[in-house]
């Protein structure tokens, strides 16, 4: 598994956030990997976009009115046992327990930047898609 | 505790002050009773004493109207003697009203028989001379038994006053005795009452203080709970900035764009960096840092702590390596803080190397222990400095801070949260050459948690 796969064959992201800035921000770095990504400002249809489009991981950001992001993560793994990233710029302490509580979940730092998030989902579904990191010295 | 002590204190002042109320109650009834019964005493001994005197007198006046009968001329003798008689009956009367009246004592009921008997015997010889009329013959008998009256009264009377008196020095005694005692009720009951007076000031006093400290620790609550959450939003609003031109600085992409956008970054990560050693500092200080313990895999840990390091490396030829001798060691700890560690020391390395490699190394030196080394080859630290640099606010030498920035706390953040986790740190460095960051930390001995 050590080539990009072609975008039609790429796995399909869900990727939530209230804030439109950086919901585009992640969404660009994710489809410019390659990844297929739906994207949902806030998160209320989530649970049903999952559904419809095939979704195989879903990128969660946390503090959103209305549904906080761990009650959303917890909905999307109960209802469809799809693995969960958290990402958010809370302090880590707290994003930590936040994964925690969700089963499957892990998190990734918006300081962490969008290379690692690309790491992490890799890691999740077993792929390899490229992540840019700064100095590409990572081994 | 206090509440029960004045509980305490209240019945001790209570009992006595009931128990006193309750003697001076009884007391003063009693005291009426005998003020009653001495009275009652009193008055029969008056009574008594009236009723001796009333006999003796008409005793008396029986005797003399006898003499005045035999001295009478027969033109009156009669008359006299209806006198005589209705003295007789008049003294009979006393002495049966006298007879009648409750003793006093058992001598004085003797001593009144003597009387009523002497009187009877007057009497009767009285009335027998009226009758046998041989009154001259008869005036010895007669005279004898009215003296014998007159002594008879006289013991009687002597008994009864007497009796009178010491009922009377009775009475003053009891009297004396009774204001003594109301005196001493009404010290008592205004000791009690000061006491009371001056413990209830106490009371007042103590729960004003307790009410002083109570709002003192809740003022001191609130402001501990301001501080927080003060704290909290600060760290919110101070990192969001920061990771916003972080993540902006990634979209820079035009080739006249990326190396600013990379410089910008790298100002951004130190800027966050710093910020985050300070509130780490600040809170370890003030004692608000809890660990949540966790079992975790070490190699997991120094992994994503480099990658967080590496847009400090920006154009610097400078490369992260590792040297893993075990790859599955875990270890019991607060990953948060795990990372922390590890991004410092990674990052020091980083930023004191111009060019080449900074290479974190893994081993096991022994079974319980697992060693990890940052090694760098850059500007390394003078021997003399080795010692200090693990202390607050010091850097090797004074030109650190303007060549490479830095706010001096990372190291004194390192040793103390890895002492926190039962491990050891420490540092070797060749001036000019390189520098071997070392910690030390418990390892677990089963498999890893995944």
């Amino acid at each position: 598994m050590s080539h990009t796969p072609a975008p039609t064959q790429a796995p399909a992201i869900l990727v939530v956030d209230d804030n439109p800035r950086t919901l585009e921000e992640t969404c660009r770095a994710l489809r410019d990997a390659g990844f297929r990504v739906v994207e949902q400002l806030g998160p209320f249809g989530a649970t049903a976009l999952v559904a419809r489009e095939k979704i195989e991981l879903a990128v969660l950001d946390v503090m959103m009115p209305g549904l906080n992001g761990n009650h959303l993560g917890k909905l999307i793994r109960d209802n469809s046992m799809v693995p969960v990233v958290y990402l958010s710029a809370i302090p880590e302490e707290e994003l930590r327990a936040i994964a925690a509580s969700t089963f499957g979940a892990t998190y990734v730092l918006r300081s962490e930047g969008a290379s690692y998030l690309i790491r992490e989902i890799n890691r999740r579904l077993g792929l390899s898609f490229p992540s840019q990191s700064p100095t590409g010295v990572w081994q | 505790m206090a509440v029960v002590q004045h509980s305490v204190r209240h019945l001790l002042l209570g009992l006595p002050a009931i128990l006193l109320l309750g003697f001076a109650v009884g007391f003063a009834a009693i005291d009426q009773q005998i003020k009653s019964r001495i009275d009652e005493a009193l008055a029969t001994e008056r009574v008594h004493v009236g009723q001796a005197r009333l006999v003796r007198e008409r005793a008396q006046q029986t005797y003399v109207s006898m003499l005045e009968r035999w001295v009478q001329p027969p033109a009156g003798r009669t008359e006299k003697s209806r006198e005589v008689d209705r003295s007789i009956v008049a003294v009979r009367n006393a002495a049966t009203e006298y007879a009648v009246l409750q003793p006093i004592s058992a001598t004085e009921g003797a001593a009144r028989n003597k009387l009523l008997v002497a009187l009877a015997q007057f009497a009767n010889r009285v009335q027998a001379a009226v009758v046998r009329e041989d009154g001259p013959s008869a005036i010895a008998e007669i005279a004898e038994y009215n003296a014998a009256i007159n002594e008879a009264t006289l013991q009687v009377l002597s008994i009864d006053t007497a009796a009178g008196q010491s009922a009377d020095t009775q009475l003053v005694t009891l009297r004396r005795w009774s204001s003594q005692t109301m005196v001493g009720i009404v010290l008592t009951g205004a000791v009690a009452l000061l006491l009371s007076a001056f413990w209830w000031k106490e009371k007042r006093r103590a729960d004003r203080r307790y009410e002083q400290a109570e709002s003192a620790r809740r003022e001191q609550e609130y402001a501990a709970q301001l501080r927080a959450r003060f704290f909290a939003n600060l760290s919110h609003e101070l990192r969001t900035p920061i990771v916003v031109i972080q993540n902006l600085t990634g979209r820079l992409q035009a080739p006249e764009l990326r190396s600013i956008g990379k410089r910008i970054r790298q100002a951004a990560d130190d800027l966050l960096h710093a910020i985050n050693n300070i509130l780490d500092v600040s809170r370890l200080e003030s004692g608000r840092l809890s660990l949540n313990w966790e079992t975790v895999t070490l190699l997991d840990v120094i992994r994503r702590s480099a990658h967080r390091c590496e847009g400090l490396i920006g154009e610097k030829d400078v490369q992260i390596r590792f040297q893993v001798a075990e790859c599955d060691l875990s270890v019991t700890a607060d990953v948060v803080k795990l990372y922390q560690v590890f991004t410092n020391l990674i990052a020091n390395a980083i930023k004191f190397t111009e060019q080449g490699c900074v290479t974190v190394g893994v081993t096991q030196p022994t079974n319980d222990v697992v060693r990890v080394e940052v090694i760098d080859n850059g500007i390394g630290i003078a021997q003399n400095a080795l010692e200090r640099i693990w202390e607050p606010f010091e850097q090797a030498d004074e030109t650190i801070v303007s060549r490479f920035g830095g706010t001096g706390l990372g190291l004194s953040l390192v040793k103390t949260l890895v002492e926190l986790h039962h491990g050891k740190v420490g540092a070797m460095s060749t001036l000019g050459k390189g520098s071997c960051f070392w910690i030390e930390l418990p390892v677990v001995q089963e498999g890893p948690l995944r």
